[in-house]
């Protein structure tokens, strides 16, 4: 009961619109007040907790992406991805999903997906004859791409909280931000044949088609280099997480300033500070979230909830559902990041128990905490695609829904139920049972 | 601010207010640069002259905190903290969902002073102790000062948010900068 009150309290403080810190933090004091625990015992557990290494991945992470817009990497991976396939029915469409993966190779953030992609798809893609509702939902819907394909801060922070491989959990969602990619660009093109409106450019030959190719990817050589250094350190075993994450910065602001000449001093300083602030807000609320897993930790609170999930099926599959279902709620209520350092403490032992792998989890949690970055009403995502689009929320949530009902949710279930699309490659790179 | 305030009290706070601000702003900006660097020139050590650099990393990791603080104050400053906030799908009048935001405010100050509480005995608890770290020796007290300095400048700004939500439900305008000085 006591942890039915502390989560009500949780829940509670976020609908009232308490950040959501110190909504965490307000469940750690319930906690604390009600069971006799000292916060002397809990303040350095947290401290030492953030007094990590491998933590600082998440400013670098998000500063890298910060800077890829400004510094025109993100342009150059859109003209990529129009050479590939822009000359399509819907090939604007598909080549967003597209460059939207491609930045998440060197980005772990779907908001700055969101912010670089849409601030160059939207117009352009309105200007070809796309409903706004339509564009604004596709580049919301597909930013969670940037999350699924690696570097992944939620990756990151599940990785962190539940002492794993932070490259093993990056390699789970690689399959997932595949199949969702083909998804959506498949469902892209469905839904542009029922679009009149969209123009469609004139067929070329297969030479002029590759010649197109070929430019899109020489001009591109130093934006997907980014990318390439990112994995070619991590998983060739050059460098740390981290280490990889400060090349990509180092490496996006030189492309920045000496290739693309698109940076200014002015726009790095501003990118400085705001992907700051936003690592800042993301590890206060780590802060929290280890006193308050530390204190379910003590209370038992995983392994009374496996015995309840058990006492209701034993079976393996409903169990899953179980948790799919869990998860999309927390989704529709939260954050993903705080989707993941609450849900990974609580589920991960009834995973295990079950003999799910915490990197297949890892995937099940990135698949459904992605989806619930723009499932409302908690869809941060959806909301900042919207006004990037200076799009109304009815015009938007119908396209959206399309994306999410026939794309995302099929990938969650194929995610769930087929073990090897998150494990084939963290078995095959790094040798993961 | 209020435009409305008296001139004496623009010319003393303004200065004040904005002057915080753009000391986070260069802590923010000259602790991520440093950070960079600091890690880029661990690697460079590393693959360069052959060395682990462990003295880095611990320097990166301390500095880190004054990162992760100034920015969650800098969050709260400008409003940008991570919030769910499903209220306004039922209070849709603007006076109503004021006097919401007011309580959120409310609760949000007192939960962040009593994280002043925790980060003062912390601090103190670490001058006592005067814990060191592993290579460097370097006293994280350094560190640990930064969430109690985090959270008084949270709680101070959670205190302007909520005048702020006070004065809006109360039918007043809301605070607001003199121009030139958001």
């Amino acid at each position: 009961m006591d942890i039915v009150i502390d989560l009500g309290i949780l829940l509670g403080l976020l609908a009232l619109g308490v950040p959501i810190p110190f909504c965490f933090m307000a469940a750690v004091l319930y906690l604390i007040v009600l069971h006799g625990f000292s916060f002397e015992f809990l303040l350095p557990i947290s401290f030492y907790g953030l007094n990590s290494l491998t933590l600082l991945s998440v400013p670098f992470f998000i500063m890298a992406g910060g800077l890829m817009g400004s510094s025109g990497i993100a342009e150059r991976l859109v003209k990529i991805a129009l050479a590939f396939v822009g000359r399509f029915r819907g090939g604007l469409g598909g080549a967003t999903v597209v460059a939207t993966a491609i930045f998440g190779a060197i980005a772990g953030l779907c908001s700055a997906a969101v912010a670089a992609i849409g601030s160059i798809m939207i117009p352009r893609m309105e200007a070809e004859g796309y409903p706004r509702g339509h564009a604004a939902g596709l580049v919301t819907v597909s930013s969670v791409l940037a999350q699924l394909i690696p570097p992944s801060v939620p990756m990151i922070l599940y990785a962190w909280v539940s002492r794993l491989s932070v490259g093993a959990c990056f390699l789970s969602t690689v399959g997932p931000g595949i199949l969702s990619m083909l998804m959506y660009v498949i469902i892209n093109w469905w839904m542009c044949r029922q679009i009149p409106s969209i123009k469609v450019y004139p067929k070329v030959t297969l030479r002029q088609q590759a010649r197109e190719v070929g430019q899109a990817l020489f001009r591109g050589t130093f934006a997907l280099m980014g990318a390439l250094i990112i994995m070619v350190g991590i998983y060739g075993g050059f460098t740390t997480p981290t280490e990889a994450a400060t090349l990509a910065v180092i490496y996006t602001v030189l492309v920045g300033f000496l290739i693309y000449r698109s940076l200014t001093w002015r726009e790095l300083g501003r990118t400085l500070f705001t992907t700051a602030t936003t690592s800042g807000v993301v590890i206060l609320m780590l802060f929290f979230v280890m006193m308050l897993s530390r204190i379910y930790t003590m209370l038992n609170v995983p392994q009374r909830l496996i015995k309840t999930m058990t006492g209701i099926s034993e079976n393996y599959y409903v169990i899953l559902a179980m948790v799919n279902v869990f998860l999309i709620i927390i989704g529709m209520l939260m954050d993903d990041f705080s989707g993941t350092l609450l849900s990974a403490p609580l589920l991960l032992p009834l995973m295990k128990h079950i003999g799910v792998s915490p990197y297949h989890f890892a995937a099940i949690l990135g698949t459904n905490l992605g989806l619930g970055n723009v499932t409302p009403p908690c869809a941060p995502i959806l909301y900042l695609g919207g006004r990037m689009a200076n799009c109304s929320f009815d015009k938007m949530i119908g396209p959206a829904t399309v994306f999410m009902l026939f794309g995302s949710l099929p990938v969650i279930l194929i995610t769930t139920y087929w073990p090897d699309l998150a494990l084939f490659l963290p078995r095959l790179i790094m040798g993961i049972e | 601010m209020d435009r409305s305030s008296s001139p004496t009290v623009q010319r003393i706070l303004l200065p004040i207010w904005h002057g915080l601000v753009r000391l986070q702003r260069a802590v923010l900006i000259l602790a991520s640069a440093f950070i960079t660097l600091l890690v880029f020139g661990a690697v460079l050590m590393r693959y360069v002259l052959h060395y682990p650099g462990m003295e880095v990393e611990e320097i990166a990791t301390l500095v880190a905190f004054w990162l992760y603080f100034t920015g969650a104050i800098y969050g709260t400053y400008e409003r940008t903290h991570i919030k769910t906030e499903l209220i306004h799908l039922i209070l849709r009048r603007p006076r109503p969902y004021a006097v919401a935001k007011s309580v959120a405010s409310f609760i949000s100050l007192v939960l962040a002073g009593i994280l002043s509480y925790w980060g003062y005995t912390f601090f103190l608890w670490g001058i006592q102790k005067w814990a060191r770290s592993p290579v460097l020796q370097l006293p994280l007290v350094y560190a640990q000062s930064s969430i109690f300095v985090g959270a008084v400048f949270m709680s101070f700004y959670f205190l302007v948010e909520l005048v702020d939500n006070i004065r809006q439900a109360l039918g007043l305008a809301p605070v607001t900068m003199p121009p030139g000085m958001e």
